[in-house]
């Protein structure tokens, strides 16, 4: 199978630099693939769940937040501002951070504060929903 | 004079000074350097993440973004699109930067008197402060704080700024405020606490954002598609770029008190020094007096002793 170059660059660290067979990731258009020889193109991407092949491997899965991503000849570079492995996740943490913003949605206080506590929700969930994803040992 | 036992006790004391300050020059320089090296760590991540946002605001779709500041750009027929006149009313956001704690010399001193001299052209301001020490401050001063914020743990963190910017932004995009500058102390080489910075945070000035020709000339070449649309991107990516730049500000300013901490308790190290020498001489001093004052005592009264024994002796001679 074909591979590109990706680049997954999280805020304080470099997250996975080498070769990969194919990206899944959350766009703001919804979930999106990327494979060898894509269009150039870039692309917003939203806190969600991230998918990466490494050439002959399994699956890699991982909870992205907010950020960008760039193709460009054949290289693929991912901007977030965190990337968690599911073995990073600390479920307790976000299942209160989801309980937490399931209670503010609930409040219906301002847009403003609504949609910040979607997004809020957004992250927690797709952390709690990676966080599943450890592989067993 | 001094009793030795008073001078005694203040040499304890300037010793037991000495080794506070002492402590606080060596935890001061540890936590500058890890401060450091936390902000090395996302200069690659800030960097990448500034060299996209360029390339884009070089695309035509990205006129009128909310983020950057219009130029006056040639109209289409050729005319300057006029320049929105200042407005007397906007609400202006001030971001201080202010440490927690003194005793870092002139630290916080010279942020406020930054910050004030530019609040004062302002009549509507909103004030977020970062430190305890700018909260008395203001407070004490009566005027309204919007927000503030203490370091964590004393220590900047990069989701501490990414609260920041989502308060400030939040403002921004309400058009609650019009504009935000952010007051902090620029560590540069780290010579004698860095400076004083005001900067305007937002809008963006384009003007900084400017491609080399260089790679101007192959972004020509490079033909990329944007999903969806080049303005989506740049607002999803923007507010991630203002947290790493309120992080790299917190930074900055936190290395800068740190090394103006340093600065304060070498120069107190040295002047326990001193002082200690003084004392020690007057102490030396008093203890030789003392001992002078003895030995005189001493021979004074054997010699009183021997004139008395003489005497005794005279007079039994005498009577013998």
């Amino acid at each position: 199978m074909n591979t590109f170059e990706l680049h997954i660059l999280a805020a304080e660290r470099s997250f996975y630099e080498g070769p990969c067979e194919s990206l899944i990731l959350p766009l703001t258009e919804g979930m999106y693939g990327i494979q060898a020889n894509h269009v150039n193109m870039i692309a917003g991407v939203v806190p969600g769940e991230l998918t990466y092949r490494v050439p002959g491997g399994v699956d890699e899965h991982a909870a992205c937040s907010r950020g960008m991503v760039k193709v460009e000849n054949n290289e693929v570079t991912v901007l977030v501002d965190t990337v968690e492995r599911p073995e990073e996740i600390d479920v307790n943490r976000a299942q209160r951070a989801a309980d937490e913003a399931k209670e503010e949605l609930l409040k219906k206080r301002s847009r403003q504060e609504y949609m910040k506590a979607q997004m809020e929700l957004a992250r927690a969930m797709s952390r709690l929903r990676v966080s599943k994803l450890k592989k067993p040992r | 004079m001094a009793t030795t036992k008073e001078i005694k006790n203040r040499i304890k004391s300037v010793k037991d000074t000495q080794k506070i300050t002492n402590a606080m020059y060596l935890i001061s320089s540890t936590k500058m350097t890890k401060a450091k090296k936390e902000l090395d760590n996302t200069r690659p991540y800030f960097e990448m993440l500034k060299k996209q946002i360029i390339t884009m605001i070089q695309m035509k779709e990205s006129a009128g973004n909310l983020y950057f500041r219009e130029v006056p750009v040639l109209g289409t027929d050729g005319g300057e699109v006029p320049e929105a006149a200042v407005n007397e009313k906007e609400s202006v956001a001030f971001l201080v930067i202010t440490a927690d704690k003194g005793l870092a010399g002139a630290y916080n001193q010279n942020i406020i008197k930054e910050a004030m001299s530019l609040i004062k052209k302002y009549p509507s301001y909103k004030l977020y402060v970062v430190g305890e020490y700018g909260r008395r401050y203001f407070e004490g001063r009566g005027m309204n704080i919007d927000q503030s914020f203490l370091y964590t743990a004393q220590n900047p963190t990069l989701e501490r700024a990414r609260e920041i910017t989502r308060i400030i932004t939040k403002q921004y995009i309400d058009g609650t405020i019009s504009k935000v500058f952010i007051v902090y102390t620029d560590f540069r080489n780290g010579l004698m606490g860095g400076d004083v910075v005001s900067e305007e945070l937002l809008p963006f000035d384009r003007e900084d954002f400017q491609l080399d020709p260089e790679e101007a000339e192959m972004l020509k070449d490079s033909n990329i598609e944007y999903m969806p649309d080049v303005m989506s991107v740049l607002n999803n990516i923007v507010p991630s770029y203002v947290a790493g730049y309120i992080y790299s500000a917190l930074v900055d300013s936190f290395c800068s008190e740190q090394s103006a901490r340093m600065s304060a308790m070498d120069a107190a190290n040295n002047n326990a020094e001193e002082l200690l020498e003084t004392l020690n001489l007057e102490y030396n001093h008093v203890r030789q007096s003392a001992i002078t004052q003895e030995i005189t005592e001493v021979s004074a009264g054997s010699r009183g002793q021997k004139k008395s024994k003489k005497k005794r002796e005279s007079r039994e001679e005498g009577l013998n």
